[in-house]
């Protein structure tokens, strides 16, 4: 499977602050992939270096194995819908489509009329007029019209409100599976995630903390309910991401390595939700995880 | 690209298109009219023996237009703060280069485009405003014959000013990213330049001739000028009184640091030069109350003050760039300043690939 | 709320603050020993009979303060262009008023607070250039006259504290209703500029109803003279009249252009000066005597006989002027209009955003 993003080491630091550290990562294609943390993981970092915006102060990143904005032809292959979805406040929907068609050589207007008509937006109203959901369709459109391999979003549905925000992915879903192109989403709402995503990135505190397929990420994750432990003490043949205590009972969140051998374990599936934030307070707590992907060759 | 710049940049375009067209009506109502008069009443005027009145008259004709020419001056400035500041900061400040510089298109190729039109359309709007006030002021000009002192609005030296101011905007607009402090940086440096080029860089772009008369003391026939070279529309750059050794001791006709020549008249005595010398001096007193500022002394005495002067051997030196060389500075100027702007927008475009990420 | 407000404009205003204060330390230094020169040299240069070269050194070494002058024309605008247009409009445009008007104060009080602080300073910094200009040449507007020319007494005394004033309240109204930092900026510097220019050209000379004078034309003059002249008067016109009371001419001269239509001497038959619309007068000296090359000043005997023979047509010149010691009246009046203007302008932006800024 050919990896559509790759990052080797990748980190970038503003002034003395690093938004992005030690970033190793190897995305496949054909997936649509969560990119989820807390505010200011570096999510938003990782992904304007992935389309040329940002230029990485350490390590390597390539995208479709070529630097990011390199040529017209790297960027053509590239969608990007940024935060906030910035649109020129002074011009009508009509002249954005124009503007999509004049600066990308694969331009598909009938895909991007066809979008704006079903979402019953209007030609001639200035971007600057629409509401919020509407300016991060326009950008949505704009992104797809432009035929890419891969779309890539931060935080697009960040601002809207829920049924702006189901609409927005439902045409996302739509659109994957119309056109075949791999997507990579951020979020800071994990169900949001849950919806669209087979794939997912955990990027906690500027670092990478989980990737891997969704499904084998839950499958191979349980929550263990059993007497109280010590705090740090290891479980055979599990790793621990976190646990809660209270005077008689721990909940712990494992990784498993193997089968539980302790029988005094009660064993849980755990929900994406659980798990995320799991290894979000792990992150927190630990600064570098100990081991990061999971092993699809098992 | 090129129709995203023009879209971006089309309502400013229709402005300065509107702005020009008034101008250009207003001007070719009244120019025709105003260069016949000129033809029939000012060139023949000698003829007619009525030079002060007629002069006066025709300086006074359409003194808003007239005024208008300072316009000229004014707009490259203005066109550094609307159109070149803004023009890359306004996207950094709203964000809208994240959606610009993910379509298909380069950085590179963006920024030069943007440069380009926006560039080629200030140096034609500013080019097209000096055509006009050059044409139309053109018969106040001959009379006036002061092509130096209005050396910054006419003819092609505001084409360089826009280029320049221009190009100022837009590398600010790049370098502080937020367009209120790129718009007054612009207008501050833009300005420092413009005057060191008008008070100390234009006068040196060719080494100056220089006029040397003995100095001569005033009297009948002394102008303050102490035989300036011959034509009123030479530009002289300084007038220096210097002494036998060499230096210089007073300026514009007089000795001394405040360009006295210090004639004491009191009948009898001793006038002093601060400096030079003493000598004997029997101006008599002006009459009491006298308000005349160019009292003459009788031709005698003036005479005999004159070759005690002479004794000195003080002499005028008057430097000037002399008016046939007023094309050739044009041309500097505008090459000078095209220059800067070339290297300014090479930085800017620069910046924008390497650096702003 | 005046917290807030002192904040944003905390730095641009120690910028100015700054600047100002250099620009008075630079008027402080050198305005004493341009005085000292004016008191030692100028005034006796008649005794010293070098007027002419001390002028012009006086003149040089304030080579800098028509530039200055136009500093201080340009400051008020600037403040307007750059502080008050901005200072509604670029709330409205990034959003931040959703914060301010949401706050326990209302519209009203926000924008009053802001404009009195921000214009307060503009006014001020205003006044005390102005002020600090005024009495750096004083020495020069002493040297040379014209009190009343535009450069001159719109950057002196009283009117630029009005003109900040003004460009103040005109940028807080064009922001507020363009919305829009950059073009309201733009349409202030326009409506500064063109409502100065306006009030220079149309309303200024008729502040005060004008004084006129009456006396018999003299040709061959330039330039208003006679008895009880001074070159500190604001000449509005000068018109030629003729024995009922049309205008015949300008400017000293007669005829629309100022000319006097002469057909000289050696030019066909003896010779007669042609006045248009009024006469003719014979005429018996020679070219060079007449003056008529066009720079030699004609000789005093021409003149007087040519003179004598305009009296018989009983021309009259009419001089139509604002008297020197108006001007103290004449900048009394313009700022407090300005003042105005500025109030007025305020009132209404107030009363605009309470009731129509949804």
């Amino acid at each position: 499977m050919t990896a559509v993003l790759e990052a080797e080491g990748l980190g970038k630091r503003y002034g003395r602050r690093w938004a992005l550290s030690d970033c190793t990562l190897s995305i496949p294609s054909g997936h649509v992939v969560g990119l989820v943390g807390p505010n200011g993981a570096g999510k938003s970092t990782l992904l304007n270096m992935a389309v040329g915006l940002l230029t990485p102060t350490q390590g390597t990143l390539s995208v479709f194995g070529n630097e990011p904005a390199k040529d017209p032809e790297q960027l053509a292959r590239v969608g990007f819908v940024a935060q906030d979805t910035p649109t020129y406040a002074g011009l009508s929907v009509a002249d954005h489509l124009k503007l999509g068609a004049r600066t990308n050589p694969k331009w598909d207007n009938d895909l991007a009329e066809d979008r704006i008509n079903q979402l019953g937006i209007d030609f001639k109203q200035k971007a600057g007029k629409l509401s919020g959901g509407q300016q991060a369709q326009l950008s949505l459109t704009m992104a797809i019209s432009k035929r890419p391999e891969i779309l890539i979003l931060d935080e697009p549905v960040a601002s809207l409100d829920p049924l702006a925000r189901r609409e927005f992915l439902q045409i996302l879903m739509e659109t994957v599976a119309e056109h075949d192109v791999s997507v990579i989403l951020s979020s800071h709402l994990v169900a949001d995630i849950e919806r669209v995503c087979d794939y997912l990135v955990v990027l906690v505190s500027s670092r990478v903390q989980l990737t891997g397929e969704l499904d084998e990420l839950l499958a191979s994750h349980h929550r263990l309910i059993g007497p109280r432990i010590e705090d740090g003490a290891s479980i055979e043949n599990q790793y621990v991401v976190e646990s809660s205590h209270n005077d008689r009972q721990s909940i712990v969140l494992v990784r498993s390595d193997g089968p539980v051998v302790d029988p005094a374990w009660t064993i849980e599936p755990v929900s994406l939700e659980d798990m995320v934030l799991g290894y979000m307070g792990q992150g927190k707590r630990h600064g570098s995880p100990r081991s990061t992907t999971s092993r699809d060759d098992a | 690209m090129i129709w995203l710049a023009w879209r971006q940049f089309r309502v400013q375009a229709y402005l300065a298109l509107g702005l020009l067209g008034v101008m250009a009506i207003a001007f070719a109502i009244t120019g025709p009219g105003i260069a016949h008069l000129y033809d029939t009443a000012v060139a023949t005027c000698g003829t007619h023996g009525d030079c002060g009145t007629v002069q006066n008259s025709f300086l006074g004709k359409d003194r808003f237009l007239q005024s208008l020419s300072v316009v000229v001056v004014v707009v490259p400035a203005l066109l550094g703060i609307f159109w070149g500041a803004p023009l890359i900061a306004r996207e950094m400040e709203t964000g809208t280069f994240r959606l610009a510089w993910t379509q298909s298109v380069t950085r590179s190729r963006w920024i030069a485009t943007k440069f380009c039109l926006v560039g080629l359309a200030s140096m034609v709007t500013a080019g097209l405003l000096s055509l006009m006030v050059t044409w139309w002021s053109s018969p106040f000009d001959s009379l006036r014959d002061v092509p130096f002192s209005i050396f910054d609005q006419r003819d092609i030296a505001p084409i360089g000013y826009a280029a320049f101011a221009f190009a100022l905007g837009a590398v600010l607009g790049i370098l502080i990213r937020r367009v209120l402090p790129a718009m007054a940086a612009t207008l501050v440096v833009f300005i420092a330049v413009r005057l060191a080029f008008t008070n100390w860089i234009r006068q040196r772009f060719a080494t100056p001739l220089h006029i040397t008369t003995p100095f001569q003391a005033p009297g009948p026939g002394f102008n303050g000028g102490n035989g300036l070279p011959g034509n009123p529309g030479d530009w002289v750059v300084s007038e220096e009184t210097i002494n036998s050794s060499g230096k210089v001791i007073g300026r514009y006709g007089g000795i001394g640091p405040n360009g006295e020549v210090n004639f004491r008249g009191n009948g009898s005595g001793v006038t002093y030069f601060q400096g030079v010398g003493k000598c004997p001096n029997r101006i008599p007193n002006p009459p009491v109350g006298s308000r005349n500022t160019s009292s003459q002394p009788p031709p005698a005495v003036q005479h005999a003050i004159q070759k005690c002067i002479d004794s000195f051997h003080l002499r005028s030196v008057a430097t000037y760039q002399p008016t046939s060389r007023y094309w050739s500075f044009q041309w500097y100027e505008l090459t000078i300043f095209l220059v800067m702007a070339l290297l300014l927008s090479a930085l800017g475009w620069w910046w924008v690939r390497r650096r702003l990420a | 709320m005046i917290w807030s407000a002192w904040r944003q404009i905390r730095f641009q205003t120690l910028v100015l603050a700054i600047a100002t204060a250099l620009l008075a330390l630079v008027f402080a230094l050198t305005g004493p020993h341009l005085n000292h020169v004016y008191q030692t040299v100028v005034l006796t240069c008649q005794s010293h009979n070098d007027c002419l070269s001390v002028f012009s050194n006086f003149q040089s070494q304030y080579h800098l303060a028509r530039l200055v002058g136009v500093l201080i024309l340009a400051v008020p605008a600037l403040l307007g262009v750059f502080w008050g247009a901005p200072l509604v409009a670029r709330e409205i445009e990034s959003g931040t008023f959703r914060l301010a008007w949401t706050q326990s104060v209302s519209r009203s009080r926000w924008l009053l607070t802001k404009v009195i602080m921000v214009g307060l300073i503009s006014v001020v910094i205003t006044g005390i250039l102005s002020l600090a200009y005024t009495w750096w040449s004083s020495a020069y507007s002493k040297v040379f006259k014209g009190q009343f020319m535009p450069l001159r007494y719109m950057t002196h005394d009283l009117v630029p504290i009005g003109y900040a004033a003004f460009a103040f309240a005109l940028g807080v109204t064009l922001g507020v209703l363009i919305r829009r930092s950059v073009p309201a900026m733009a349409a202030t510097l326009v409506g500064y500029v063109g409502g100065l220019a306006a009030f220079s050209v149309w309303v200024r000379p008729h502040l005060v109803n004008p004084s006129r004078r009456t006396s018999s034309l003299q040709i061959f003059s330039s330039g208003p003279s006679g008895p009880g002249t001074n070159p500190n008067d604001w000449v509005i016109s000068q018109q030629t009249l003729d024995g009922s009371g049309k205008v015949i001419g300008q400017d000293g001269g007669i005829g629309s252009n100022g000319n006097t239509l002469f057909a000289p001497v050696g030019h066909g038959s003896p010779g007669t000066f042609r006045f248009v619309g009024v006469g003719t007068c014979p005429n018996k000296f020679p070219l060079h005597q007449n003056g008529l090359s066009r720079n030699a000043a004609p000789s005093p005997t021409f003149v007087h006989a040519i003179n004598a023979c305009v009296r018989s047509f009983h021309l009259r010149d009419l001089l139509t002027y604002q008297p020197a010691n108006r001007y103290w009246t004449f900048q009394w009046y313009e700022m407090s209009i300005f003042i105005v203007l500025a109030l007025a302008l305020i009132g209404f932006t107030w009363w605009w955003i309470r009731r129509r800024l949804t």
